[in-house]
């Protein structure tokens, strides 16, 4: 292991698994252990207990030299909104502000106890903003104690893992992202550059279909007419190539090339990965 | 338009003013850049400005004015150095060497220049080899008015030696 580029530990949080792999940076890229750990699935409103109760033993396994934890947590442990641009908003205080009032109109009081941050676009362009549970994030950080070797380096929600792996491979002019995950599908669109729609959703998407519907329910739900497009998917069920369903493509995300894996990693692992 | 990278990390800061710090590295680069070119160029000069300097120094060292402070002391100086210089040294060497005895032992020779005077301190084994030393000296012929100043038999010695102090003329030189 290089000392000055210790080993990175990708992890994919999910209400029922945790997915896990070790990834030596040096002298090259390469996956040196990977694993995974089922977890029960919690109920009610803090779904994540059993994800963290998982993380906390994994954490603790992890003693050999310096280590740098990434987290990358589902959508169900997350929640999205888009904040509209205000150009009477000049700080970051007031911009944040701004988008917690948008998080309490969509969920209410329960928004109080939740963590926001504020993707800046450019200005004129609707805000990208995520949720996460306070609890969450001090239990997770719990896992990890403060100045030892393995250090918790970065929280990534999924959606933002995915696209900054994937988000290139959509059209320029704009296009859809995906995400489905056991029990939740979280779709992200971009025109021209700008946010137009982030919606995730519970339920079952087993399937194309169950996409089609999502995808035509939220064409209905916003203003502007939707055209049908490529879909960049990424879905545990889907493997490497497109589908087409009606005026659909589901284009299946490229799995990112990592020395050490053998084959196609399994949808956990994958987005553990795309943080890397 | 391309898509950038969202930010949206929970622990790791944004990344989104990562060109200011890659601007502060050009900067800190050009700058370190720069004085390692300025400190090059300082040594060069360096360099140069001490060479000119020990050409300074070596080349009218001799050639200096007399300073206008105290010429009295200046001129005295120089008249003392003269006279030094104008001893018969050659001659007088050779007198005091001819005259070497092995029962005579020389311990200084002390010329004074301003009254033409050699002053000697010798050490002798007898009172009668003390006495035989001053009269070959005394018959060179660089030296005249060879004459004993003093003498002391050191009796703390086994072999009781004399100690003793005599003085002479300086002949001029032919």
């Amino acid at each position: 292991m290089s000392r000055l580029l210790p080993d990175r530990v990708l992890v994919a949080l999910a209400p029922a698994a945790l997915a896990y792999a070790r990834v030596r940076r040096a002298p090259r890229t390469a996956v040196i252990h990977h694993g995974s750990a089922e977890c029960s699935p919690a109920g009610g409103p803090e779904p994540w207990r059993g994800a963290v109760a998982a993380l906390a033993p994994l954490a603790d396994s992890l003693k050999a030299g310096r280590v740098d934890v990434t987290l990358v947590l589902s959508n169900h442990f997350v929640r999205y909104a888009l904040v509209p641009s205000d150009p009477g908003l000049d700080t970051e205080e007031e911009q944040l502000a701004f988008a917690r009032f948008c998080f309490a109109k969509i969920h209410g009081e329960r928004s109080k106890a939740w963590q926001i941050r504020l993707d800046r676009r450019g200005p004129g362009s609707a805000q990208l903003a995520s949720a996460v549970d306070d609890a969450l994030l001090q239990a997770m950080q719990a896992c990890f104690k403060p100045g030892a070797a393995v250090r918790l380096v970065s929280v990534q929600p999924y959606l933002m893992a995915a696209f900054n792996r994937w988000g290139r491979q959509l059209p320029t002019a704009g296009g859809s992202l995906l995400l489905v995950e056991p029990d939740r599908a979280c779709l992200a669109r971009l025109e021209n550059g700008r946010w137009s729609a982030v919606h995730s959703a519970r339920g079952s998407f087993d399937g194309a279909t169950e996409w089609v519907r999502f995808l035509e329910r939220e064409r209905h739900l916003v203003a502007e007419a939707v055209p049908a497009t490529e879909v960049l998917i990424h879905a545990p069920s889907l493997a490497a190539g497109s589908i087409e369903t009606g005026d659909w493509r589901f284009m299946s995300v490229a799995q990112p090339a990592v020395a050490g894996l053998t084959g196609r990693p399994d949808f956990y692992l994958s987005a553990a990965l795309c943080a890397l | 338009m391309t898509p950038r990278c969202i930010e949206l990390d929970y622990i790791a800061p944004p990344r989104r003013h990562r060109w200011i710090g890659l601007a502060l590295l050009a900067a800190a680069l050009a700058v370190a850049a720069q004085a390692v070119i300025r400190y090059r160029d300082i040594q060069q000069e360096r360099a140069a400005l001490a060479a000119s300097l020990d050409l300074l120094e070596a080349g009218p060292r001799l050639a200096r004015p007399v300073s206008a402070a105290r010429p009295e002391e200046e001129a005295a100086g120089i008249e003392s150095v003269l006279r030094r210089l104008a001893l018969p040294w050659p001659q007088m060497i050779e007198s005091v060497e001819s005259t070497a005895s092995p029962q005579v032992a020389l311990l200084q020779l002390q010329p004074e220049p301003e009254r033409r005077l050699l002053r000697l301190t010798a050490e002798a084994g007898t009172p009668e080899a003390m006495l035989e030393y001053l009269r070959r000296l005394g018959a060179s012929k660089a030296l005249a008015g060879v004459h004993l100043v003093s003498h002391q038999i050191q009796r703390d010695d086994p072999s009781h030696p004399v100690q003793f102090v005599a003085q002479a003329s300086l002949r001029d030189a032919k």
